[in-house]
Order: C-alpha cells, then sequence, then structure tokens
C-alpha cells in the first residue's frame, strides 16, 4: 500500500551551537550562561550554516526548512525569519519553510508581515508550519504558559483573518485586539503560503489541522505513531470534506548517508547521540512550564517509568520496529531514518531525482524506492528507478523525562 | 471533629466542592495554592462556629473554571459562592497565601460582607526588600519542602508519600495559579487598595517562612492600619499545619479578645 504518492525531500537546519555548556544536568535551555557564546565562533557558523542550506538546494532538495528556538545551545536560530531572509537572498528555485516561530510568543499580525514579506521577496517560495512552542520557550518569552494553547488558537486566527481578507479589517479576541488589521504587504501566494500546524499527536490539534484545512506534522515522534496521526488526520479531513493531498503532511526523520549500512552507524551514531543526550537535553521542570503540558500528556508520562534519560534504540527500516520500541508508547519516541545509498556513492542521486519515489509499506516497515514515473526526472537519468534503498531507524526519546 | 462534610454546589455552572464543620456563626476559610495536603489542621475551628472552606476552581476536588485569570475574577467567583450559600449577613473570613491575597481583595470589593478579616501570611504584596518567592522557579519535587520548617510535617500531611496523582494534581494547580501569578505574584496596585480594609484585621506569620518572609508582616500592617499581630516562632508556610496556636490565636480574634489568651 502506497502511504503517499509523491515524496519530497526538505533539508531541514537546527544550527546548533556545538561547544555547549557540558556537564550541565540541567541541560542546554532556559538558564545556560550565555556569556560562553564565543561571537567569533558565532560568527563562523553562520557562515557556514547557511552555506549547508544553500549547497541543499544546489543538491536538489525541494525545500529548506529553518526552525526558532530560543536561549539554547540547540539552534542559533532565535528568529527563523532572519534565517530565511538570508536564505531567500541566495536561493532561487527552492521553497522555504519556516518551522517556525511560535505565533503564541510574538504579535500575529507582525508574523503575517514578516512572512509575507518573505513570500513576496522569494517569489512564492515560503511555506510555515506552526509549533505551539517547547515548554522550554515559555521560560523565556513573557508569554503566560497557561494561556499557550488558547493563545495559539487565536493568533492563527488572527493571521488567517489577516491573510485571507482584504485588509483593513477589525480583529477583537481574548488576547488580541486590532482596530486596523491590514498587513502591508500581502503574501505572494494567493490565497497565501502552505500552512502546516506542528503537533505531537493529539487527537485535538490533528483535528483542529484537519478541520481548519492546515497541514500537519509531528516531530520527535517514532514514524508508526506518526503514520497513525496521519491517518486521523486523513479521516478528520475526509469527514469535512477537505482534500488531502502528500503535500498536507510531513514526516520528520533524521537521513545519514553512507556507503554502507554500517558505516553510516558508525559514523552517525555520535552526531544522533551528541543531538539527543546533549542539545536536546532539558530539565522536566522547564520542559513543562504550568498549563503547557495537557494534563493527561502529563499523566501518561508518569505512568512510563521505565523510559530512561535518552534512551536510543536502533531499528532497521527493513524489518518491523523493534517490540522496544513499540512498547514504549505513543508520544515519547522520535524515530531517525539513517538511509544509506546504493553501494558507490556516484550511484547517489540527488535528493530531487527521488522526489517522486514511494514510500510504501505498512506502519512498520518502511521502504524508500524510486519510482516508476515517466514524468520523473529520476528515470531521466535512470538513476533512480527501482532503486533499493536501504535504511536504518533511530528511536530515541526527547531527554525530558 | 470527626472531618469535613463536603458537598459539591454549583456556581455560575462552575462545580466546587464545599468543605464544612461544626455549626454557628459562619467562618470562610480562602485556602492557599495547594490543596493536596488536606485541611484537617483546621477542624478545631469548626468546634467554635461553622467553618466554611470552599475549594477555589482549578483545585483539590473542584472543576476549572477556564474563564478566570485575574484576582479580580476570583472575588466575583465568592461573592456568587456566598449568594448560594446564603451568606448575607457580614461573616468572619481567613486567608492564607494565595487564599490571603483572595480574601484582601473581597474585603477590599466587598467589605459589607466581612466581619472581621484574618490573613495569615498572605501573598499580594511586593515588598521590594523581602519578595514573595517565585515559586513557579522551584522544581516541583523542591516545593514541598520548602513550605515548612519541619520535614516532619509533609510526612504527616502526606504520609504515603508524593503518588503520582498528587503530581497530577499538583501540575494542575500550579496551572490554575499561573492564571493569575505567572507573570508577577503580587499586585503592583493593592497597597493603593488597601485603606479599603476597614474591618478588624489579623495577621499571622510563621517565622521560619521561606516563601513569603515574616519581614512582610511589617509591610503589611503598616498598610492595614493596626492590625493585631502574631508571629510564631519554628513556623513555615503552612503556617495552621506547623503553629499549633495559629488556630487558637484565630479563635481568640474572632472573638474579640486579642492575644491575651492566645
Amino acid at each position: 500500500m502506497s502511504i503517499l504518492d509523491r515524496l519530497q525531500f526538505y533539508f531541514m537546519h537546527f544550527m546548533p551551537y556545538p561547544d555547549i555548556a557540558s556537564g550541565r544536568g540541567a541541560g542546554q535551555w532556559v538558564d545556560i550562561p550565555n556569556a560562553h557564546f564565543d561571537p567569533i565562533e558565532g560568527n563562523k557558523l553562520y557562515k557556514r550554516y547557511p552555506d549547508e542550506l544553500v549547497l541543499g538546494d544546489e543538491l536538489g532538495y525541494d525545500g529548506l526548512v529553518v526552525t526558532e528556538h530560543h536561549s539554547t545551545y540547540y539552534s542559533l536560530m532565535p528568529s527563523c525569519t532572519v534565517a530565511a531572509g538570508a536564505l531567500v537572498a541566495r536561493t532561487k528555485r527552492v521553497k522555504i519553510c519556516l518551522f517556525g516561530t511560535p505565533i503564541a510568543l510574538t504579535y500575529p499580525h507582525r508574523l503575517a508581515e514578516e512572512y509575507a514579506m518573505l513570500d513576496v521577496m522569494s517569489g512564492g517560495r515560503v511555506e510555515c508550519a506552526f509549533p505551539l512552542g517547547t515548554g522550554m520557550e515559555y521560560w523565556v518569552n513573557p508569554v503566560n504558559p497557561s494561556t499557550a494553547r488558547e493563545r495559539f488558537r487565536e493568533a492563527m486566527d488572527v493571521l488567517m483573518q489577516a491573510w485571507t481578507q482584504p485588509g483593513p479589517t477589525r480583529y477583537d479576541g481574548r488576547f488580541y485586539q486590532y482596530k486596523y488589521l491590514n498587513p502591508f504587504p500581502p503574501p505572494y501566494q494567493k490565497p497565501h503560503p502552505k500552512i502546516y500546524i506542528v503537533g505531537s499527536g493529539s487527537e485535538e490539534t490533528i483535528a483542529y489541522a484537519a478541520e481548519k484545512g492546515f497541514g500537519y506534522s509531528q516531530v520527535f515522534v517514532p514514524l508508526a505513531p506518526q503514520l497513525k496521526s496521519f491517518q486521523n488526520y486523513r479521516e478528520i479531513a475526509a469527514r469535512h470534506g477537505l482534500k488531502v493531498d502528500s503535500e498536507s503532511i510531513i514526516i520528520s526523520a533524521m537521513v545519514y548517508v553512507a556507503e554502507t549500512e554500517q558505516k553510516a552507524i558508525e559514523e552517525g551514531r555520535d552526531h544522533i547521540l551528541f543531538y539527543f543526550q546533549k542539545l536536546l537535553k532539558t530539565s522536566p521542570h522547564f520542559y513543562a512550564p504550568p498549563g503547557h503540558l495537557p494534563i493527561e500528556r502529563l499523566r501518561k508520562r508518569l505512568e512510563m517509568p521505565n523510559i530512561q534519560d535518552t534512551e536510543i534504540t536502533l531499528g532497521s527500516s527493513q524489518h518491523p520496529l523493534s517490540n522496544r520500541a513499540r512498547n514504549t508508547g505513543a508520544g515519547r519516541r522520535t524515530d531517525r531514518l539513517l538511509v544509506r545509498a546504493g553501494a558507490k556513492q556516484q550511484d547517489h542521486p540527488p535528493p530531487a531525482r527521488r522526489r517522486h519515489a514511494a514510500l510504501e509499506g505498512g506502519q512498520e516497515h518502511h521502504d524508500f524506492r524510486g519510482r516508476s514515473d515517466p514524468a520523473s526526472p529520476a528515470n531521466g537519468s535512470g538513476s533512480a528507478a527501482g532503486r533499493r534503498i536501504e535504511g536504518r531507524q533511530w528511536t530515541a526519546s526527547p531527554s525530558a523525562t | 471533629m470527626d472531618g469535613f462534610t463536603k458537598r459539591d454546589i454549583i456556581v455560575r455552572d462552575i462545580r466546587v466542592q464545599v468543605l464544612e464543620a461544626g455549626g454557628g456563626a459562619p467562618i470562610v476559610y480562602f485556602h492557599g495554592a495547594g490543596s493536596i495536603g488536606g485541611f484537617d489542621d483546621l477542624l478545631p475551628l469548626g468546634e467554635h462556629c461553622r467553618l466554611i472552606i470552599p475549594i477555589h476552581p482549578g483545585f483539590g476536588a473542584s472543576d476549572d473554571d477556564p474563564a478566570i485569570d485575574s484576582m479580580l475574577d476570583y472575588v466575583v467567583h465568592y461573592a456568587n459562592l456566598f449568594d448560594h450559600l446564603g451568606l448575607t449577613e457580614p461573616v468572619d473570613l481567613i486567608g492564607h497565601s494565595l487564599g490571603g491575597w483572595i480574601a484582601t481583595m473581597f474585603t477590599v470589593l466587598q467589605g459589607h460582607r466581612v466581619r472581621r478579616l484574618a490573613l495569615a501570611c498572605p501573598a499580594g504584596l511586593r515588598m521590594p526588600d523581602h519578595p514573595t518567592m517565585d515559586l513557579f522557579l522551584v522544581p516541583a519535587d523542591k516545593v514541598a519542602s520548602l513550605l515548612v520548617a519541619d520535614p516532619a510535617t509533609l510526612e504527616r500531611l502526606m504520609p504515603g508519600g508524593v503518588t503520582n496523582e498528587m503530581k497530577v494534581m499538583r501540575y494542575r494547580e500550579m496551572t490554575s495559579l499561573a492564571h493569575v501569578a505567572w507573570s508577577r505574584n503580587y499586585d503592583p496596585k493593592l497597597e493603593r487598595w488597601l485603606d479599603r480594609v476597614n474591618v478588624p484585621t489579623l495577621l499571622l506569620w510563621g517565622e521560619q517562612d521561606r516563601v513569603i518572609p515574616v519581614e512582610q508582616t511589617r509591610y503589611w500592617a503598616e498598610r492595614l492600619g493596626h492590625p493585631e499581630i502574631a508571629t510564631f516562632p519554628g513556623a513555615g508556610h503552612l503556617l495552621f499545619a506547623e503553629a499549633r496556636g495559629a488556630v487558637g490565636r484565630v479563635i481568640s480574634f474572632l472573638n474579640g479578645q486579642g492575644a491575651a489568651h492566645a
């Protein structure tokens, strides 16, 4: 059974600050000593990282993804719009996905303006994914976390009104009031750039995205629950008569490419561990400020005492998920897909040539491979059709346990 | 006293639990930002009067009221609850910590419904030199020990230790507190309003209070006129759990007997 008809590949960057404040049990977020930051090193990284993203454009990725996090060595992008601005000027073809400013942490009209500005500047290459923002972000921004979810919904309403109704309009909400809601410029794409909601698999958020006609995306969640969420999403969208296509969902996976599967594991492992055990590490306290975590999710976390701090499981994408991974339950695990290409590096087609590849298999059997599609440039080169890309799947829990 | 009778009442569509003990003239107690330890230490009050402890919306066995996001919302809630309970004559009012803040605001705005006011380590004022601790900064597993002067108090209040359900309740109650006090655990305007408190007032404080320092006693006293003051050595923030004389002191105050019989 084909899960997706058309697959596109986006290159996502976190722009970490690798010289972390080591040995901190509390992790790398919120109260990290920022005096540790070296501006000379930062300047180098701010040259290197956009270069890497621009290379993604040259290599044929369909999209580049920039993110936003605050007060953390995990990311040098406290503003994804600034990062996107740098990329817009240096690229001509590739889509740029802002993944994204937590809209509840800013003024929604301002985000509508900035995203629209990028969309016009780029000639309509912008896509946006809206996260609630991690709990950690709410310790370092002047927004009450107990209002986060309600604020998020209202901010999205403001943004949608700004983008879909000819301005000026008026908005009177609980959190936001506008006498003249009138963003200038409005977006390049009509009616507006593609919108995704970033969720963690809760039925409520899936329903929200599907009912509003937004796309849906998950991060830090295993592939199997991701696929289950997408099935829920399709069903809810169908009930509302909304069209769902392959562009409606984003699957997030960490991919490492090497000549052999074993080599990929050897080379990739330390980077994966660094990501989960160091960069992503935070405390349960910072992870869950009051009201940010739904009560039921907190209860689930407390009732799964077997989850270790940063437990990482390696499983092949060619085989069913390990029992261990499945038994740990939804919402606590992150799958990482480690893909090796063919035996020879030069046989590895650029990712864009596989944009028409199909992702086949059931929930527990993931298998990238080329698809026989005459329209595919991959077939034109003869390099991807029928190619079987073997994979490795990383499973890990976010380190806030 | 055998314990509290418990009943649920609906106040403007929100179901809240009300604990009661004893009979006679009503005393209403507004609890602090945590309900997990229970209120058995207050039961002796029920031997002198009708003790009424309404559980705030968003706490304990009461439902959430998603509309509450300010102290004014609590005052209006309690004006409605007093109506519901038929408390038309002025009542004695006790408030502890967050409940002290609510009781103060209730007295500022509904002073005609209050006969005497007892405030136990109330929150709500900002004393720059001795600020109220920002409990939101304290990891959940460290909070309880800050509330008491003697760890044995916690063992008495939570003999089974901390269960997951308690952790869930704690998170919910901190969320309710966050709705009104995340940005600041005081109201900068409260001291402007305190001259609206025109009823006999008693301030009680634990001298080992690590959440709201005992130094705030005089700060409140200067702004309340001439309240009676009672501080208790060896008592922390959970005053009525640790200061065995506190309940008796409240009773003598409510009887108009001052400190003489404390």
